[in-house]
């Protein structure tokens, strides 16, 4: 991973820490190409697994500020719809902090 | 790494380095760039990351000099509303995201690009038996007038997977519609996102079962 790389993963784990405080029911993940070495993603996956209704609206404010630093693309999944896609697994995705 | 300032133009200039096609890429001022390319005519391209793009802010970019030939924005399933899509047209100033730029770069004219997705899905409306016509509302939105048939209003997403709370979004962001299409041919649609979907009273399909749906009705 380059310098860059690493610390754009610190910026993210930093801003994950400050979301799951506020909403500590939901789990957090990045995958996809911040994970490729040596490779500046075109934008920074992040898995969003939540148990209740409102959760998806409450941690898209969470992460707005994080959007006025990298592009994001949330994928939002309750917990049943992770367990049916096991999408976690699939795509290798890392959990954060 | 600057966190402070125009990053989204730092951030689209560090991938476009990475370019085979690119020879130098320089920030000419906020959410601008210009970009030599090997062989070709350098282009400009202004960047921005709004999760909704109409009409005055896509003029305001476009009129702020110097003169973009591509309009990047970095903001996932960012909507572009009707007028403003239609603007981009009339001024043919492509907008999209970094994955349409990169296919941009390769042609003589950007200008012209259209992204292949859109081609694809226009080519299979286009001949299908039981389309009588169809018109682009939006980046996401169609609504097609079918022989003998009622017509319908699609929209079309491109996420990694159809969940719930993707057509709660939708729904949220383009109002009333009668059918989703996963533009994504990996994408899978959830059990859950299928029962939204029938609480909203809308249909989910991928491309080869929504095809088959154009030829009844519901």
């Amino acid at each position: 991973m380059s310098p860059e790389q690493d610390e754009l993963l610190s910026v993210l784990r930093a801003e994950a820490t400050r979301v799951l405080a506020a909403l500590p029911d939901i789990q957090l993940f990045a995958f996809g190409s911040i994970f490729r070495p040596n490779t500046w993603p075109s934008d920074v996956d992040l898995l969003v697994v939540y148990m209740n209704a409102t959760d998806p609206c409450r941690a898209r404010e969470l992460l707005e500020p994080l959007r006025s630093i990298m592009p994001l693309h949330v994928l939002f999944l309750s917990r049943d719809e992770e367990a049916q896609l096991r999408f976690v697994e699939g795509e290798k995705c890392t959990p954060l902090p | 790494m600057s966190v402070t300032g125009d990053w989204t133009a730092k951030w689209a200039a560090r991938k476009l380095r990475a370019s085979c096609y690119v020879a130098e890429v320089r920030v000419v001022g906020p959410g601008r760039l210009e970009v030599e390319r090997h062989g070709l005519t350098s282009i400009t391209i202004a960047t921005l990351d709004v999760a909704r793009l109409d009409h005055e802010l896509l003029q305001t970019v476009l009129e702020l000099p110097p003169e973009p030939d591509f309009v990047l924005n970095l903001r996932f399933n960012a909507s572009l509303t009707a007028p403003a899509f239609h603007l981009s047209l009339e001024k043919q100033v492509p907008v999209g995201r970094m994955g349409d730029l990169a296919g941009a770069l390769s042609m003589t004219n950007v200008r012209e690009y259209v992204d292949r997705e859109t081609k694809f899905r226009e080519r299979g409306l286009e001949q299908h038996s039981r389309i009588a016509d169809f018109t682009r509302l939006d980046l996401h939105r169609y609504r097609i007038e079918r022989h003998a048939l009622s017509p319908l209003t699609v929209v079309f997403l491109n996420d990694y997977e159809l969940a719930a709370e993707a057509i709660r979004q939708a729904r949220a962001e383009h109002g009333t519609f009668d059918v989703v299409v996963a533009s994504n041919p990996n994408a899978r649609i959830t059990d859950s996102a299928m029962e939204v979907a029938e609480q909203l009273g809308c249909e989910v399909h991928k491309w080869g079962a929504f095809l088959s749906r154009l030829n009844r009705e519901p």
